[in-house]
């Protein structure tokens, strides 16, 4: 599903040249769920952006089902990002201004699907999620783990093949935490494969594979 | 989709409300100052254009050389020649407006608007009938034309052709019979009228007709339209028929359409109604400054706002937003604000559309306003707003990737610090502006005000007898007051300083060939002790002791050094023995310098009488004179003014436009304050993290709030430097237009610096302290 060959990011500055990432070399399989870890400032979260589209790799070359991201002009990327790849936040990154229902309805008013086929998806969503009472409330009427429910709901409306999930439970307590690592855990058993960012031990437990990251390097 | 984002944008307004609220009013003053200036530019430049054949209309002037001016009176019978003799001239019409009375049954009203003119008036102006014909020529003189609502005025529903009116001019008096009705003359026209009436009956008419007079009346003419205009006016400067060749003197045909802006005496303005171009340009600059400066508060307020909400466009792009969807948000929203400030806009220059025509002295009408092109043209302004503003904002942010917003990559270059700072330098240097030419204005019209005239001009009472047979009752009259204790002395005489008229002679200076042309001005024996004028040398005529047979005048010190007359006293000057010079005063207004002036002792030509009283007990003196005046005049109190208000009136244009300058400024100041107020949340609430910090390393309040005003003050220091040079060189064009004017010190300057710094550390002092009050475990949490 995913290959990665020398993939390195830097940024320049005045003859400088800082790396994040160095010859990153890896190849991902459909229904995996792989945990990052290594310390802050490793590249943990640079890879999970370069991997989700959100960012470009200054070298190297990345493959998704067989397709050259790395050619591709931003259009397409947009597109090909939008429709497989869903994205979990450790703040949550829910629109602040926008209900809980209207949260989950924005990524399917981006791919245009019908008035009555969206709501239909979001009712699924709420009732799957235990969410319908609380579907008129704002984010921040809302405790920590309940957002990040929504997130991940918001994440995989457009049932997307790919989450990436970046510390998503590094704001939350451990009880909450358990329960979205369950969560994860399910959507990965109903074949979604699922990338995380993490520093806790057991978090990466969840997983079936584990990399470590460090100084941009991936530790073997 | 739209649905969607009119929610967010309408979600975002009512959270930020403040930002909002700043945003919409700043926006609508702006549109509204924009508004209002775009419907009086134009009124005014659509003076005369409701005249279908505008192009082809002209008035026949009189230019004469020496005086480098033109009159618009001219021979009665010169245009009847003139069409005899070149075909080019279609027709033409003499016309002058008269004050009458009407009478029908018991209405009985004076009419101020009655014009006396020919038939062909209705040829060559576009003026509709509603009801009847117009007059031909076999119709005689017994025919009356009047408007729509002068036969609602005189005959409410019933129909008026065919009645009789009685019209009462001076000492004549006629029935007219009512042949047609016009529709009200547009208030866009230079010719205006209520009725219109032969021009033969006319009091003045026969009396005038000799090729010799230039009577008050003015000639309308209409050219073919293949005309050739130059040709014509080369062809009547030749035309010496009539011409008064000592004077110099040459026909010349005026566009109709000029006349409205034209500068000079040669347009009346007892006939014409005047605008004033450089005020027109004056306030449409000052206005779309002021659109300027909230158009700029609005962009500054969107991306600061913009800058708030970074996050929930990255959140967006994540979820699948493309560039197109981001660019439709932005520019709803933006459209939406732009609307919101739309409305409230128009409903403002409803409300000051009134106020701001009187103050400036026209009279817009609302229909004007309410046409659909208006709206629509208030929309198309509001669109262009929104879209510049939208286009701005997403210019702003579209390079931004997702993943620098979300890890806050702070990717705000030193280059948008310094735009912005731009952004922030513009209102001010624009209302620093304003406020130097502001402070110049009011100091020349203080000037006026406190300028030594030459004369005491206090305490001066001017009157104007209308009683034709005055004359011979002046000295029974000057008696009767004198007896009055309170009234120290009273003088009579024509071309006093006070009085709008002029009487020149050209003629050569004694003993010499160059040509001067000096004001004659005609008064009794007491002129120069009434209006306390300052004698040079020799006597006045009251040291001199008069007789009715004396020929002597007194000259002033510009006649004097004019005619370079080496002992004066004594000469004999065009027919008069100058028995003294008088320092040089004043006669018309400051705009024109002191011209070289004759006064003429003669106590039989009064057209009139100054007065000059005690300081107390005002109200009695005057009622004393009113009272006292009465059976010299018809049995009617003569009318009269303070020369000191006559005075002041001549600067009523200056006050006008000083008025409405300082309404402009106050507008420039406070859009501008309500942006950098806006603008100061913005920037603080970026700093609030770096002022908790230093707080925490031990800054004392003071420092604090000085870090952040430095930058501002700094700011405003400079634009206020930038602005100077050409605030100076429009404000001293302005000042040209006065021959006593005055100069420019250093406090003009420093005074304009001053309030500009007052008016910034006013507005963003309270932000600023705030600011550094803040508990810095607060702030710095704030992250």
């Amino acid at each position: 599903m995913i290959k990665l060959n020398n993939i390195s990011k830097y940024y320049e500055n005045k003859f400088i040249k800082t790396f994040v990432l160095r010859n990153i070399n890896l190849e991902i399989n459909e229904g995996e769920f792989i945990s990052v870890m290594g310390p802050s400032g490793a590249g943990k979260s640079t890879l999970l952006y370069i991997i989700g589209m959100l960012d470009t790799a200054s070298e190297g070359e990345y493959y998704f089902y067989d397709e050259p991201v790395h050619k591709m002009k931003e259009k397409k990327l947009t597109e090909l990002h939008k429709s497989h790849i869903g994205f979990v936040f450790q703040q949550y990154h829910l629109i602040d201004e926008l209900t809980v229902l209207e949260n989950l309805e924005t990524p399917l008013l981006y791919q245009k699907i019908k008035t009555s086929e969206r709501k239909g998806m979001v009712a699924d969503l709420l009732d799957r999620f235990n969410m319908v009472a609380k579907k008129d409330l704002f984010p921040n009427q809302l405790s920590g783990g309940q957002q990040q429910l929504v997130a991940i709901a918001r994440a995989i409306i457009t049932k997307p093949k790919l989450i990436l999930a970046d510390e998503p439970t590094g704001n939350l307590h451990s009880g909450q935490g358990k329960e979205i690592m369950e969560l994860l855990k399910k959507l990965n058993d109903e074949g979604t494969t699922i990338i995380q960012v993490t520093h806790s031990e057991e978090n990466a437990k969840y997983g079936n594979k584990i990399i470590k990251l460090n100084d941009g390097w991936i530790e073997k | 989709m739209i649905r969607s984002y009119l929610k967010i944008a309408l979600r975002n307004i009512r959270l930020y409300k403040t930002y909002s609220s700043i945003n919409i009013i700043g926006l609508t003053v702006g549109l509204a100052t924009f508004f209002i200036m775009l419907l009086y530019v134009l009124y005014q430049i659509s003076f005369d254009k409701y005249n279908k054949k505008i192009d082809d209309i002209y008035l026949l002037t009189s230019e004469i050389k020496i005086f480098n001016n033109s009159t618009a009176f001219c021979p009665l019978t010169l245009a009847a020649k003139l069409k005899e003799k070149y075909p080019e001239i279609e027709n033409f019409a003499r016309y002058s407006n008269e004050k009458t009375v009407i009478k029908y049954q018991d209405r009985v009203f004076e009419e101020k608007r009655c014009a006396f003119t020919d038939p062909g008036i209705f040829d060559i102006l576009t003026l509709p009938a509603k009801l009847g014909k117009y007059p031909t020529a076999p119709d005689g003189d017994k025919w009356i034309v009047i408007t729509e609502s002068m036969a609602e005025k005189y005959f409410g529903s019933v129909e008026p052709c065919g009645k009789v009116l009685n019209l009462k001019c001076g000492k004549n008096e006629y029935d007219l019979t009512i042949i047609a009705v016009l529709k009200d003359i547009p208030e866009t026209s230079t010719f205006s009228a209520d009725f219109i009436v032969p021009i033969t009956i006319n009091p003045d008419f026969n009396a005038f007709l000799s090729p010799r007079m230039y009577p008050r009346f003015l000639t309308y003419v209409l050219l073919s339209h293949s005309a050739d205009i130059n040709g014509l006016n080369q062809k009547l400067g030749g035309f010496s028929d009539y011409s008064l060749i000592a004077l110099d003197l040459k026909f010349h045909l005026f566009p109709v359409k000029d006349i409205y802006f034209h500068q000079g005496t040669m347009v009346d303005n007892i006939h014409f109604r005047h605008g004033n171009l450089s005020n027109v340009y004056i306030y449409s600059i000052a206005a779309i400054l002021i659109f300027a400066i909230s158009l700029i508060t609005f962009l500054m307020l969107n991306i600061g706002r913009t800058s708030l909400r970074i996050k929930e466009i990255g959140i967006r792009k994540i979820i699948g937003a493309l560039k197109r969807d981001l660019f439709y948000q932005i520019m709803i929203e933006s459209l939406l604000i732009t609307f919101m400030a739309l409305l409230p806009a128009v409903i403002l220059v409803q409300i000051l559309l009134p106020q701001f025509t009187q103050l400036i002295g026209i009279k817009i009408y609302s229909e004007y306003f309410h046409s659909w092109m208006f709206v629509l043209l208030f929309v198309f302004v509001a669109v262009i707003v929104g879209t510049i503003s939208g286009l701005y904002v997403w210019a702003y942010i579209f390079k931004l990737h997702p993943a620098d917003i979300l890890r806050r990559r702070n990717s705000s270059g030193s280059n948008k610090i310094y735009f912005r700072r731009i952004l922030i330098a513009v209102p001010i240097i624009i209302f620093s502006g304003l406020i130097f030419s502001s402070i110049t204005i009011f100091k020349q019209l203080l000037y006026f005000h406190d300028k030594d005239f030459g004369f005491n001009k206090e305490q001066l009472v001017f009157f104007t007898p209308d009683y034709e047979r005055f004359n011979n009752d002046y000295y029974a009259f000057k008696n009767l007051l004198k007896s009055n204790p309170n009234i120290i002395n009273i003088s009579a005489g024509a071309i006093l300083p006070g009085e709008n008229s002029y009487s020149m002679i050209v003629d050569s200076a004694p003993g010499t060939a160059s040509q001067v042309v000096s004001e004659i001005l005609l008064a009794d024996e007491d002129f120069i002790e009434t209006l306390q004028i300052k004698m040079l040398s020799g006597q006045t005529f009251r040291e001199f002791g008069v007789s009715d047979s004396s020929k002597v005048c007194i000259i002033n010190e510009s006649a004097l050094k004019a005619m370079n007359l080496k002992s004066p006293l004594g000469q004999e000057l065009y027919g008069y023995r100058i028995i003294g010079v008088t320092k040089d005063f004043i006669v018309h207004s400051l705009h024109t310098v002191v011209k070289p002036a004759i006064i003429r002792y003669n106590a039989k030509s009064i057209s009139n009488i100054v007065i000059r009283i005690q300081p107390d007990n005002i109200i009695n003196t005057i009622k004393y004179i009113s009272e006292n005046s009465k059976q010299y005049n018809n049995g009617k109190p003569m009318s009269f003014s303070f020369l000191d208000d006559r005075l002041d009136a001549m600067y009523c244009q200056e006050t006008r436009f000083a008025e409405v300058f300082g309404i402009f400024t106050g507008l420039a100041i406070s859009v501008a304050c309500l942006g950098i107020f806006g603008m100061s949340l913005f920037l603080i609430q970026n700093r609030v993290k770096e002022i908790g910090i230093r707080k925490v390393l031990g800054a004392s309040v003071k420092s604090l709030i000085a870090l952040t005003l430095k930058d501002l003050l700094l700011t405003s220091v400079i634009s206020t430097i930038i602005t100077f040079p050409v605030a100076y060189y429009l404000i001293n064009k302005w000042l040209q237009n006065f021959a006593y004017r005055i100069s420019f010190d250093v406090w003009i300057f420093l005074l304009t610096t001053l309030f500009v710094m007052v008016i910034v550390i006013m507005t963003i002092g309270i932000q600023a302290t705030r600011a550094a009050l803040m508990n810095p475990v607060k702030s710095i949490r704030y992250e």
